[in-house]
């Protein structure tokens, strides 16, 4: 089933993504559930009405792009957002050689930043995804398809 | 492998005497080719990159696509980090002509009937600048899981990814009254012109083959234009060369609909349709079309049309 997010959910989203790393989206979207605490962005220019009407007539497999996991009042990007959006956010994280490569290849790292929740890598200028600092570690979020090893 | 001797016998007659060079071709490596990602990177800042890894690049005739000239090892265009971050995607040259015909634009609505594994959605996406609507539609799912994968690798932002046979989501959106500003059909086709890339194209070929795909394109370019608006654009491509599969389902759109083909320049080497073969003569329309013969631009062989819905 299609669930494309109602106004005041839309707003709690895009509160949080600039509160946490300080991400404006400079264009029109719509923000869709997918699963049950994932979400989609779609930039297409179907309004809503019309993308309701082909999801009854067509065999939908995916809408626009996974963008984030949204649990709890937190929000985590997906590694594809990072890559896109993350260039200009706040709350980047610069991994040196070694721990860039340790990161992508999936593994967490042993890193005490300072701050807990949610931060972005970064290496060499490119955003590698979305971490989880602890105080003592960041977890690692980076998908399978998108590891180095 | 060697091509089986009907395959011969017909590129002799498309070729004559040139056909010793393209079965030369056949034999040679493609280059290295990719396609920059305008989603994610700049064209300046990816060549930087790139040759801060330590590889020759080198421009060619489409500005987006650039030549590795360094020797790598298998896979390693695949496996570096410029490519898992959507960076670049790697496509061969003569495939990126068919969305550079199509002439995508933002705020436009299209329709990619065969979509996998994406090559050209993720183009079109990027021309688009995720501005617009995409419905990028593929039937096998295990082509459609990699369609899936490469649009989100390359930041593809508004496409609509659907699962269906292309005649039937073509006849469903007509009847519910959705049409499209341009349609590209990527057809399914016997790959005489991948044979560089896979020479299991070689094995599979065969006569029966050329038909019964020959009958299905000619279905798919027909459910394709009943779903364009009146003035849109459909782009039909193969990425072969056998007239069959090419100039005869041209001839077909033109005798059954009211279409006309374009004129069309590319920054490649092509050559026109042909417009007799096997006693048939096709619509002199036909010349309009673009045959990429491997031989011309050193790259894979390629066939693209583009029609025009008068009303």
């Amino acid at each position: 089933m299609l669930e494309i997010l109602k106004r005041n959910k839309r707003i709690e989203i895009e509160n949080l993504l600039e509160k946490n790393y300080g991400i404006k989206i400079p264009f029109k979207y719509h923000l869709i559930k997918a699963g049950k605490d994932k979400i989609r962005i779609f930039t297409g220019n179907l309004p809503a009405q019309d993308l309701r009407i082909m999801n009854k007539l067509l065999t939908i497999d995916i809408i626009g792009m996974y963008f984030a996991f949204f649990k709890d009042q937190k929000l985590r990007l997906s590694f594809d957002s990072t890559t896109i959006f993350g260039k200009a956010a706040k709350n980047i994280i610069d991994l040196s050689d070694i721990e860039a490569r340790k990161w992508l290849k999936g593994q967490d790292l042993d890193k005490d930043i300072g701050i807990r929740g949610y931060i972005l890598l970064r290496y060499d200028s490119n955003i590698l995804g979305c971490g989880k600092s602890t105080g003592k570690k960041i977890l690692n979020f980076v998908p399978k398809e998108r590891r180095i090893l | 492998m060697e091509p089986k001797k009907l395959f011969v016998e017909r590129i002799n007659a498309l070729l004559g005497e040139e056909s010793n060079i393209f079965f030369d071709y056949t034999k040679k490596l493609l280059k290295k080719i990719i396609r920059v990602n305008l989603l994610k990177i700049s064209r300046q800042d990816l060549i930087e990159k790139l040759k801060n890894k330590g590889w020759e690049i080198q421009n060619t005739a489409y500005r987006d696509a650039l030549e590795i000239k360094s020797k790598l090892l298998p896979g390693q265009l695949g496996k570096a980090l410029e490519h898992h971050l959507g960076y670049y995607y790697i496509q061969e040259l003569a495939s990126m002509m068919p969305p550079l015909i199509l002439e995508p634009k933002a705020g436009e609505i299209i329709l990619d009937c065969c979509a996998a594994p994406g090559s050209k959605t993720t183009q079109i996406a990027m021309m688009m600048k995720n501005q617009g609507t995409i419905i990028a539609n593929d039937v096998k799912i295990d082509r459609l899981k990699a369609l899936v994968s490469n649009l989100e690798r390359c930041g593809v932002m508004n496409t609509i990814v659907t699962r269906m046979n292309a005649l039937t989501i073509c006849k469903k959106l007509a009847k519910s009254g959705f049409f499209f500003d341009k349609i590209l059909v990527d057809a399914p086709c016997s790959g005489e012109g991948t044979i560089r890339g896979d020479s299991t194209i070689l094995k599979m070929w065969n006569i029966n083959m050329i038909k019964r795909l020959s009958a299905l394109q000619k279905k798919l370019i027909s459910s394709a234009i009943e779903c364009l608006k009146p003035q849109g654009t459909l782009v039909y491509s193969t990425c072969t060369l056998t007239p069959e599969e090419n100039e005869s389902v041209i001839d077909f759109a033109l005798k059954n609909f009211n279409v006309r083909v374009e004129k069309i320049k590319l920054p490649l080497k092509t050559r026109p349709g042909i417009v007799k073969w096997q006693g048939q003569t096709f619509n002199e329309q036909v010349k309009n079309c673009h045959r990429i013969w491997p031989q011309d631009n050193n790259t894979e062989g390629f066939f693209i049309a583009k029609l025009r819905k008068i009303r």
